[in-house]
């Protein structure tokens, strides 16, 4: 579906059924269905998941070309998928998953309305960003934290693909007016790329926090109470990311936590006023050093689609 | 328990789960195999998913139950045992539990050095043994502890042996401190883990490694307090604690030597017991509002009864909130000490006191010139406050500054001095009070016990009374010496003037009256007369005439005397007054001589007044407490005679010209005259012999342009007795 035929939906609900009826939503990569479920379970076995990461090629060359990174600095080899994740750890194979999948989906795309690079950099940062918040939080489930920071505006990217002139105008109108990407694409789509992230999440079958995460990290007062606590996690990461100053989210407004979320009962649960977002900025370029060879393993995979 | 989905008890009524429940694919569980078939199928069907489903999930449930209890086993067997080994053991034992282990070992990180050293092992074989060694070596175990994670590491190196060992690697980490890693041997291939399994293992690591920093943590604290109890027993002051209520909770060996009471006897006790009174220092000490810090003297009670005076510091105590917990006292017994200061103060005193009794000034200065010290006498003689010049440099006080030169002097040629040498000196100073002072000063060096020199000593005496005596002395030789040349020329000259006086007799007899030679015989004669009065009172004075006494009444004397200088005075066209003594006794005195003197002074007070003046004749009677200090006196070797007490008083008053300072001490010598009609000079000098010879004082008051007043004083004898004098 091509949008410049069709004159610019002017609603949520539009929006969502031509996208749903015309395949606007990409159907989910098998390997992260398996292997998401797997990883749900504490006793599925490391051959179990190794299976399943085997069957994508691209992943598996990934996967061992992340442990044997000099990051890791493992003194032998690694050249089994197994033992890789044995020894990279459920987590970061699940991030890497997660994370190298959603971008070989959209690697096709040709952006116009911004860097893709600077995109996936701020994506990147907020997951980064978003784990630290939790670790200073000493919240638990910070397994999932880093992917949802890198889902988190995976619906600009839709739109991106969908409306590429409307997107263009919304960047530059934020960029002119100091106005946050969402405020401009309510106004000139109708409809925000949280929103419509919120969609995909379902799609696929995410975790319903994860789902929460991606829809309401604008508004996270707007998320159920259960899942409030990664919501504003990666509301903050996208704060802390910002300031940081790391990759490019298009918004042209300065980011701030909502005000409203500190005096919620979430903040109160979370002891979000003990949290210094300045440190967790502070931090931040430390902490992305890591994930660069995360970044550089990502690349890699990309160019097999001769990008 | 094994690793598998095992339950050990089964449920009544159900069949045990079989193997392949362990994975959580999405197809369904075959754990429905061994059940009995069911009568309706599709129910059937249904109910035995449930029941398959319900088993899966209490079998999930005991599992976890099960992991849960080693956790807290371990966790009990860790906190029963203290040692590193036996903590260890538990470890691998429990890890033995969750997978089948053919061996294992532990490592610990060296504290410090970060090294790796086994601290326990079970059942290794000599490969794996090696095998581990090797990853030691290559790094492997310390990567796994960074990592922080469980992770499996394939036996490499016992491969070529066709071992198909695996290795766990389990961190020991607590907080963020690394204890070191658990490496159990197992020959269940890596894919078969599953990831719960790892996270147990990680956690009973932990548990060690908890129990490990707690251990170290004991054993740092016992080194620790062992140090400070080594230092508290080794200090060589007494010691002692007490906590918020006074009460002691610590007392190290020197005070038990000091004060006699052991440890344990004072240890819980009131620090009371040990103050010989009752003594608020120790609790002033915890009070809030005093100073951290107090020192102060303190008397303790030995056990004995005895007491015992110490200097004592107390300080406070506090907690890291800063609060107070008690205090902590040191002190050292200064019963030697105080007696060695009693002494030093009593020779102190001792040394003052000879200082001060010594009747000349003495005076030490250091190798800075500043006074160290000045006794009483010192002070007073150079007429300065007392006080005022010990620890001042000696050139600030101008009375001192010839002094200080001499000292200087002294300091100054010290090397070329003996020890015992003692240098006299006469200065003259400027006191305190204007007056110039000559001073006798003998200046010697101080040297301390090793001969070094430390300071000057002046010792000094007023010499003026010397002085004055020295003067007399020498006025009285002078006088002497030149009363016997008078007398000599005088009798040299007698003989040829009496043969000059014969014949100028002679001459004139020849020469007939109307001679116009003879008016110059008249004046030969005249003048012949002349010269024989001055021999004649030249050798009155001279020769010291012993005074006759005799009783007599003055005031006759004096009215006489008047009548007789009725001529003179006319003369003079002055008056002649005459106040006497109307109780004046009669007494012993040489008339002839006392007349003689005052004729002179009558004489002399006629010549000074002017026409119209007066001259008053005063006698009274006088009752004196003191000496009276005599102007300079004719005296042969008696010393200055003293106008005694009771004495007879005689003025001779004129409203003259006065006589000038300047010639006050220099009219009483002989042939000292003022009159240039050539008066002979000698009258006041025969007067105040005559005085003198009778055992009084002449003294003299004068203002220039009003007059004289010369006072006789004479000593009251009421008995006549020939040729006494003072």
């Amino acid at each position: 579906m091509r949008s410049a035929a069709a004159p610019p939906p002017l609603d949520a609900e539009s929006v969502r059924k031509l996208l749903q009826s015309g395949g606007g939503l990409p159907s989910v990569p098998a390997v992260v269905t398996s292997v998401l479920t797997l990883l749900e379970n504490p006793r599925a076995s490391f051959a179990e998941v190794g299976r399943a990461i085997s069957m994508d090629q691209a992943l598996t060359a990934k996967v061992l070309k992340l442990v044997n990174s000099a990051y890791y600095g493992f003194p032998r080899e690694i050249a089994t998928v197994t033992h890789a994740l044995i020894l990279l750890g459920l987590d970061t194979v699940k991030d890497l998953v997660v994370t190298a999948s959603v971008m070989k989906e959209f690697s096709a795309d040709s952006l116009a309305a911004f860097d893709p690079e600077a995109f996936w950099l701020h994506s990147l940062g907020c997951a980064v960003a978003t784990k630290a918040v939790a670790e200073h939080l000493r919240y638990r489930a910070s397994g999932e934290a880093f992917a949802a920071g890198v889902l988190h505006d995976i619906g600009k990217l839709l739109l991106a693909r969908h409306y590429p002139d409307l997107t263009e105008l919304c960047v530059h109108n934020a960029k002119e007016e100091r106005l946050s990407m969402r405020q401009a694409e309510l106004g000139v789509i109708g409809v925000d790329h949280a929103e419509v992230g919120g969609w995909l999440a379902e799609a696929w079958n995410f975790p319903p926090a994860m789902a929460a995460a991606i829809r309401y990290h604008h508004r996270p007062l707007a998320a159920s109470e259960e899942d409030s606590g990664l919501v504003a996690m990666v509301h903050i990461g996208n704060v802390v990311v910002r300031r940081a100053g790391f990759g490019d989210g298009g918004g042209g407004d300065r980011a701030e936590v909502d005000a409203e979320l500190l005096k919620s009962k979430t903040g109160h649960k979370l002891r979000l006023h003990q949290l210094a977002v300045d440190e967790v900025v502070a931090e931040l370029p430390g902490r992305m050093e890591g994930a660069q060879a995360f970044l550089r393993v990502l690349d890699v995979g990309k160019d097999e689609k001769g990008k | 328990m094994s690793s598998e989905a095992h339950c050990e008890v089964p449920l009544p009524g159900l069949p045990p789960l079989a193997e392949g429940s362990r994975g959580a694919d999405t197809t369904v569980a075959s754990a429905a195999t061994g059940t009995a078939p069911r009568e309706a199928p599709r129910e059937s069907d249904h109910a035995a998913e449930q029941i398959s489903r319900l088993q899966r999930e209490i079998g999930e449930l005991r599992r976890a139950f099960a992991e849960l209890e080693l956790v807290q086993s371990l966790q009990r067997s860790i906190s029963e045992r203290r040692d590193t080994a036996g903590v260890l053991g538990q470890l691998l034992g429990a890890c033995g539990q969750i997978v089948e282990l053919c061996g294992g070992a532990v490592f610990l990180t060296v504290e410090g050095s970060g090294e790796l050293t086994i601290g326990a092992e079970d059942r290794l074989t000599e490969s794996q043994r090696r095998s581990i060694m090797l990853m030691a070596e290559d790094g492997i175990l310390d990567w796994g502890i960074r990592a922080g994670r469980c992770t499996i590491v394939p036996d490499i190196a016992g491969e070529g042996q066709g071992s198909r060992v695996n290795f766990v690697i389990g961190p020991m980490v607590a907080g963020s401190e690394r204890y070191g890693a658990c490496v159990l041997a197992t020959e269940r291939s890596a894919d078969a883990f599953v990831r719960q399994e790892l996270d147990l293992i990680e956690v009973l690591c932990g548990q060690a490694a908890v129990a490990l920093a707690n251990a170290r943590l004991i054993l740092r604290l016992e080194k620790e307090r062992n140090k400070s109890a080594a230092i508290l027993q080794s200090v060589g002051v007494g010691l002692f604690t007490v906590d918020r209520d006074c009460v002691t909770t610590s007392a190290n060996s020197a005070a038990e030597d000091i004060l006699g009471f052991s440890a344990e006897e004072m240890v819980g006790g009131h620090c009371r017991t040990f103050f010989d009174r009752p003594f608020c220092g120790t609790s002033c000490i915890l009070r809030e509002d005093t100073p951290d810090r107090a020192d102060l003297e303190a008397t303790l009670a030995h056990k004995g009864g005895r007491a015992i005076p110490t200097i004592m510091t107390a300080v406070k105590l506090r907690d890291p909130d800063g609060r107070i917990v008690g205090a902590v006292e040191t002190f050292k017994d200064i019963t030697d000490l105080k007696q060695m200061t009693d002494r030093l103060r009593h020779l102190s005193a001792y040394n003052r006191n000879i200082l001060e009794s010594m009747t000349a000034g003495v005076l030490v200065v250091d190798l800075d010139f500043v006074i160290t010290t000045i006794n009483r006498e010192g002070e007073r003689t150079l007429e300065l406050e007392p006080g005022s010049l010990e620890n001042t440099p000696i050139y600030d006080i101008p009375a001192l500054k010839e002094v200080s030169r001499e000292l200087a002097h002294m300091l100054a040629t010290a090397h070329s001095r003996s020890r015992e040498e003692l240098v006299r000196q006469e200065v003259t100073v400027l006191s305190g009070k204007g007056r110039r002072i000559p001073l006798g000063l003998s200046t010697a060096l101080l040297r301390d016990e090793d001969g070094e020199i430390t300071g000057c000593l002046g010792i000094f005496r007023d010499l003026t009374e010397i002085k004055k005596l020295e003067e007399q002395t020498r006025r009285a030789k002078w006088l002497a010496s030149l009363g016997e040349m008078a007398t000599g020329v005088a009798h040299e000259i007698r003989n040829p003037l009496s043969s000059i006086a014969g014949f100028v007799d002679l001459l004139t007899e020849e020469l007939a009256e109307g001679d116009p030679a003879r008016p110059y015989t008249e004046i030969m004669q005249s003048e012949i007369e002349r010269l024989n009065n001055l021999v004649s009172s030249v050798m009155a004075f001279a020769r010291p005439p012993q005074p006759e006494l005799k009783m007599g009444d003055l005031n006759a004397l004096l009215r006489r005397l008047a009548v007789q200088l009725e001529r003179d005075v006319a003369a003079r066209h002055a008056r002649l007054e005459l106040s006497l003594s109307p109780t004046l006794p009669a007494f012993a005195f040489d008339s002839g001589q006392i007349t003689q003197a005052l004729i002179n002074l009558i004489r002399n007070a006629l010549r000074a007044v002017e026409p119209g003046g007066a001259v008053r004749l005063v006698t009274a009677l006088e009752f004196a407490e003191q000496e009276v200090a005599a102007p300079p006196v004719w005296a042969s070797d008696h010393g200055a005679p003293k106008a005694r007490a009771n004495r007879v008083a005689i003025h001779v008053e004129d409203s003259g010209r006065g006589i000038p300072e300047a010639i006050r001490d220099k009219i009483f010598d002989p042939f000292f005259t003022t009159d240039r009609q050539g008066g002979t000079g000698l009258g006041l000098a025969i007067t105040n012999r005559i005085i003198s010879e009778h055992g009084g004082v002449i003294n003299l008051v004068s203002e220039v342009g009003v007059g004289t007043r010369f006072t006789i004083l004479l000593p009251l004898r009421l008995r006549s007795e020939p040729g006494e004098s003072a």
